[in-house]
């Protein structure tokens, strides 16, 4: 009987992104009748896509024991190098995404080997890091806002295609988060990043190069976060130099929400897309009762510290 | 061996060095740096930003670290400007200086009685002051409509700026209270080795919480001279604070694991900040290229820090 | 020394503690009179440390009352016993290591002059008051982290005494200490004591407890076995109160399974400031032990095989190869492997459960087979008799014992042919310990050579088919199963091989 009962619990304290998502949602269904339509739904999960996919990245930087605070900036270089660029052919198009993809690894690896190798404040350097590539972003635009008329078409797929009618970066979302999860779970690689994020210690000793595991986690969080980049750049079309300086607080929101450890060493991909979508949907219900924007921000800072919070009582508790 | 020595005083002396060979280069490549009207200039732009560094220098003795002081001076130039048409800009001050106290205790109350991390707890307290910003704003620019306020931070006594002057009060309070006094000590001791100071029967709760306090009233303090500089209260000034104010901390020699560092490191780390961006503005390097140098900056100056932290995570 | 009519100062009635799935403390009784000398002796793990922490105000207890000087008191935290004259001197030193001698000393009472600042002349001279009470010098305005082990222990003495305390609890005092270190400190006690001061005097070692002490209390599993005056018993009724029924008794040694063939070769290694010319072969199915007391270099060798911290001279040989520049991940792939002395921060990822803990050595492809680790783990739970819910339970919430299986069991899964274990019964009670060695057997006998390094040395004796003694990073002595006692390998331990006085007792 008690047994059933910590089972329960258990899967209870697991889950507790995905039960607070239905608890919300329900709650919203109720309040508001558009709530609950396959339009408002898909726009949603769509403005979710590419916070979310950073947020997969970010995940992995977590679970490892890191912060990556310079995904905000990095979202914005790859951004505006989608623009910068504008491709007019297929060759020149994957040209672009890799050179932007190519961008987020070298800012993670670079993030890496700092954080990795020599061990400092993964907190600082990061935020450094946001720094240098703001100001990389700066210097390549000269300050300058990009727009671009008439974008090639196969690029504007990737941020504002549908197929029938469900938004395209909802299927980039899923699928990054499929792979995350199932790189997470299924590869030596995820044990390995559990083990460094929960005790470096003994993972060193148990043979684990947790520089490496390190490196490699943050650059997957560059990645992502020129993924995101290149989602926003192919949708909006439009964008200023300085655009995705900051964000990294939205992604950390969605990450927390999802029930991500702040020390490593716990935490899933799973959750963090319940978190996003969490946050989503509340700002959704924000949007739809008339909130201001104002409010918005006031109530994401409280969201975030009630969020976290909460998980410092439960672990206290245990 | 010898040149090891000379090697190793100067590593440990590194500010100082920097600060040097900055002065050196400022004064050889250009012409303007030594114009008395240059470096009041200098001193009235370091001067928000030092006042800042020198609270937050209090919080990263004992381990910790605050991110929202950006936003506090944002919600600060807000309060003070929208507040004169009706009630006049004392009422404003001294309404700035109670928002910062109270936003000094949540921030500390969060950190030791809930037991969120520095770092998480202000990211927070940053998104949501900035909300409190622009919601008091309409997320606008005001001008301010007091002339005598206008001109309070740039009033020059002998040549200095005032808010200068306050900087340099700042600094030397706060070297004393850290040096001189017996709560200062326990600062260090509770950033040396929080355990210990516990066990030695010192209230470290307390002692954590006041450090915020104090942070957000230096910070409220230089958000009020920066306010009456621009004569404008918007919510969106002082983005970069933060993380100026971190990187002249750290490379003023404080160290981010706690217990080590100072308020003379602290002004030699802000005028390192301040007289390279005056150079560089000198020289005509544009503005971008100085926010990586800014990055750049930080990530060097943690590198540099790390003997310290490393050796402090693995004990 | 004792005088009858003197006064009560605490007492401790009824004091228990419970961690969750522990009994730390089960209804002790602790009275300390003023001015003596109290030895508090028990294995690790047996509650002292607990009791010391509830007295100290770093936690509370369960049930329990404590009396000061008649008056019961609540004991908040470290604040209300510092106030109630209590001063607890830990076995790891309680310092800032980068404030002064002087403000480590008067650390939270800084005095201040009229005009509110700190008086540092008169902060020194309370500071070195304290220290000439210790009949110690030192500089007062050297950074404590700049001091030896003995003179930073005389500071945190220092500490206690400019506060007047009315207690000193000495936590392990001379477990870091060089002996004439130890002789000094000893004369300090007594010069205490003779002032008024009572002393809780927590220690493992028999000599010192006679030297000093007027009442001595014995804890074993959490609970009170005995108290009393010293002149009342002796060593050898003292260790049996400690130990009570042993593991190493209740164990026996079954056939030696040593092979001919090396597995492991050690020439000549050496490395600065922990260890010199250490060289041993261990055949295979060999169990080798490695005896020294703490500072002996013997967690450093380990570690130096291994290749965590490389030695700067000498040669290894594991199977026939000789290793160029030793790495974690080479020797682990050339076979060896290493269960740290702190299981909780170097063998185990608290996070993690049973099965990842297991498998996280031996992931050898970058894709997982999650049925092979499953049955990998299943396996070693069964084998290793691991009581817990399933392989999924997380290693958090397991006993010592039980993390310590998974320890192991992670290394036994990359199919070790050299297995080193540091203190592997550290912290665990007596049934699990025999468990262990039952299982350093089987693996002995699966060919596995097998060196044991420990403070235990009855458990050397009892296990090891040899055992090489250390003394501060040489090798003194080596015996075969058999050949030495106890008093022998001590007496090689603390180099004092003619005297054979210096009895140590177990400690685990």
């Amino acid at each position: 009987m008690d047994d059933k009962k910590n089972h329960i619990k258990a899967v209870i304290r697991d889950n507790v992104p995905w039960i607070m998502l239905l608890v919300f949602s329900a709650l919203f269904s109720i309040l508001f009748p558009q709530f609950l339509t396959f339009r408002n739904i898909t726009n949603i999960l769509r403005n979710a896509s590419m916070i979310g996919i950073i947020a997969v990245g970010m995940t992995f930087a977590m679970i490892a024991g890191t912060f990556d605070l310079s995904v905000g900036s990095m979202m914005g270089l790859a951004a505006i190098i989608t623009l910068k660029m504008s491709p007019t052919d297929l060759p020149r198009t994957i040209l672009t995404v890799l050179v932007a993809l190519a961008a987020g690894a070298l800012v993670g690896m670079a993030n890496g080997l700092i954080v990795g190798r020599y061990r400092t404040s993964s907190i600082i350097t990061t935020i450094g890091m946001e720094y240098v590539v703001l100001g990389i972003t700066l210097v390549y635009t000269r300050g300058q806002h990009i727009t671009i008329k008439g974008m090639y078409k196969p690029l504007e797929f990737i941020g504002k295609g549908r197929i029938g009618t469900f938004p395209f970066p909802i299927i980039i979302f899923l699928a990054v988060a499929v792979i995350g999860q199932l790189i997470l779970s299924f590869t030596r690689f995820g044990r390995q990043l559990y083990a460094t994020g929960g005790n470096p210690n003994t993972s060193e000793l148990s043979g684990i190069n947790i520089g490496k595991v390190r490196v490699l986690a943050y650059i997957i969080s560059g990645v992502t976060a020129s993924i995101g980049g290149i989602m926003i750049a192919a949708r909006t079309q439009n964008l200023d130099p300085s655009f995705g300086f900051g964000q990294e607080t939205d992604v950390l929101t969605c990450v927390l929400l999802g029930g991500v450890s702040l020390y490593g060493g716990k935490g899933s991909v799973i959750g963090t897309f319940a978190g996003t979508l969490l946050l989503y949907v509340v700002s959704n219900a924000m949007t739809l009762s008339g909130t201001a924007y104002e409010m918005q921000l006031i109530c994401k800072g409280l969201i975030f510290l009630i969020t976290v919070a909460a998980s410092v009582i439960w672990q206290k508790k245990g | 061996m010898n040149g090891e020595k000379i090697l190793k005083f100067l590593l440990e002396k590194r500010s100082i060095v920097i600060l040097v060979i900055l002065l050196l280069c400022a004064c050889i490549f250009t012409t303007e740096f030594l114009k008395p009207s240059n470096l009041s200039n200098v001193l009235l732009q370091v001067a928000t930003d030092g006042i800042v560094a020198v609270g937050v220098t209090f919080i990263v003795l004992t381990g910790g670290i605050d991110l929202s002081v950006g936003s506090q001076i944002a919600l600060t130039s807000v309060i003070v400007i929208m507040m004169q048409p009706k009630y006049g800009t004392f009422a404003g001050v001294l309404t700035a200086v109670a928002a910062g106290i109270i936003i000094g205790t949540a921030n500390g109350l969060l950190i030791t009685r809930v037991g969120i991390s520095p770092f998480v707890t202000t990211l927070g307290m940053m998104t949501l002051i900035k909300g409190v910003a622009l919601a008091i704003s309409n997320s606008r620019s005001h001008s301010g409509i007091d002339p005598v306020f206008a001109h309070l931070a740039d009033q020059r006594i002998l040549g200095i700026p005032f808010a200068a002057l306050i900087f340099i009060l700042f600094v030397l309070l706060g070297n004393f209270f850290l040096t001189k006094t017996t709560v200062g000590r326990r600062y260090y001791a509770v950033g040396g080795n929080p355990e210990a100071s516990w066990l030695a029967g010192l209230n470290t709760n307390g002692l954590v919480l006041s450090v915020y306090v104090i942070g957000a009233f230096c910070t409220t303090i230089a958000g009020i001279l920066l306010t009456s500089r621009i004569n404008t209260g918007s919510p969106i000034i002082a983005g970069d604070t933060g993380t100026t104010v971190i990187s002249a901390i750290l490379l003023g020699g404080t160290s981010m694991a706690g217990g080590i560092g100072t308020i003379y490191g602290t002004l030699v780390g802000t005028l390192i900040l301040g007289i390279l961006k005056n150079g560089m503005n000198l020289m005509g390097i544009n503005g971008y290229f100085q926010t990586i140098i800014l990055g750049t900056l930080l990530v060097i100056s943690v590198l540099a820090d790390r003997t310290h932290y490393d050796q402090k995570s693995r004990e | 020394m004792m005088n009858a009519d003197r006064k009560t100062i605490i007492e401790m009635k009824g004091i228990s503690k419970y961690y969750p799935g522990v009994t730390a403390l089960d209804h002790v009784d602790l009275d300390i009179i003023e001015g003596e000398v109290h030895a508090l002796a028990g294995k690790n793990g047996a509650g002292k440390s607990t009791l010391i922490k509830i007295l100290g105000g770093a936690t509370r207890p369960d049930t329990g009352e404590i009396f000061l000087n008649g008056n019961k008191v609540t004991l908040h935290s470290p604040h209300d016993s510092i106030a109630a004259g209590i001063a607890i001197i830990s076995q790891e030193l309680m310092l800032v290591p980068e404030l002064s001698v002087t403000e480590n000393i008067m650390v939270g009472r800084l005095p201040k002059t009229k005009f509110g600042t700190v008086d540092w002349q008169s902060a020194r001279q309370s500071a070195s008051e304290a220290l000439s009470q210790l009949g110690i010098d030192l500089d007062l305005n050297v950074p404590v982290k700049k001091l030896s082990t003995a003179q930073q222990q005389a500071v945190e003495i220092a500490k206690a005494l400019s506060r007047n305390a009315k207690v000193l609890v000495m936590d392990e005092p001379t477990s870091s200490l060089p002996n004439k270190e130890v002789d000094h400190l000893l004369d300090t006690i007594r010069r205490l004591s003779s002032r008024g001061i009572s002393i809780i005097y927590i220690t493992h070692k028999l000599k010192e407890i006679f030297a000093v002490s007027d009442r001595i209390t014995v804890l074993r599993d959490g609970k009170l076995i005995q108290t009393s005056p010293i002149n009342e018993i002796n060593d050898s009724k003292v260790v049996e109160l400690m130990v009570g029924k042993s593991a190493d008794a209740m164990f026996t040694k079954g056939p030696s399974s040593i092979q001919n063939a090396p597995v492991l070769e050690v020439k000549n290694l050496t490395r600065e400031g922990s260890f010199s010319d250490i060289s041993f072969t261990l055949k295979k199915g060999e169990i080798l032990g490695i005896a020294g007391l703490l500072g002996s270099g013997r967690t450093e060798i380990l570690r130096s095989i291994f290749g965590v911290d490389p030695a700067d001279s000498g040669e290894i040989t594991v199977d026939g190869r000789k290793i160029e520049n030793p790495t974690v991940t080479g020797m682990i792939s050339n076979g060896v492997s290493l269960a740290p002395e702190d299981r909780k921060l170097q063998g185990l990822v608290l996070s993690m459960n049973i099965s990842d803990n297991i498998n996280m050595a031996s992931l050898h492809s970058a894709l997982r087979h999650l049925s092979e680790e499953k049955k990998i783990s299943k396996d070693l739970f069964g084998r290793m008799g691991v009581k817990a819910p399933s392989i999924k339970t997380l290693v958090s919430s397991l006993s010592g014992g039980n993390q310590q299986k998974i320890v192991i069991s992670k290394w036994l899964a990359t199919g070790p042919k050299v297995v080193l274990l540091d203190e592997p019964t550290r912290g665990i009670d007596v049934g699990a310990k025999a468990d262990i060695y039952r299982l350093v057997e089987q693996l002995a006998a699966k060919g596995v050579g097998v060196i044991m390094v420990s403070s235990e040395f009855p458990e050397l004796l009892s296990v090891c088919d040899r055992i090489i003694v250390l003394h501060e990073g040489r090798q003194d002595a080596e015996f075969l199963y058999g050949e030495a006692d106890e008093e022998t390998l001590m007496a090689y331990a603390s180099g004092t091989d003619n005297t054979r006085s210096d009895r140590e007792v177990t400690h685990g």
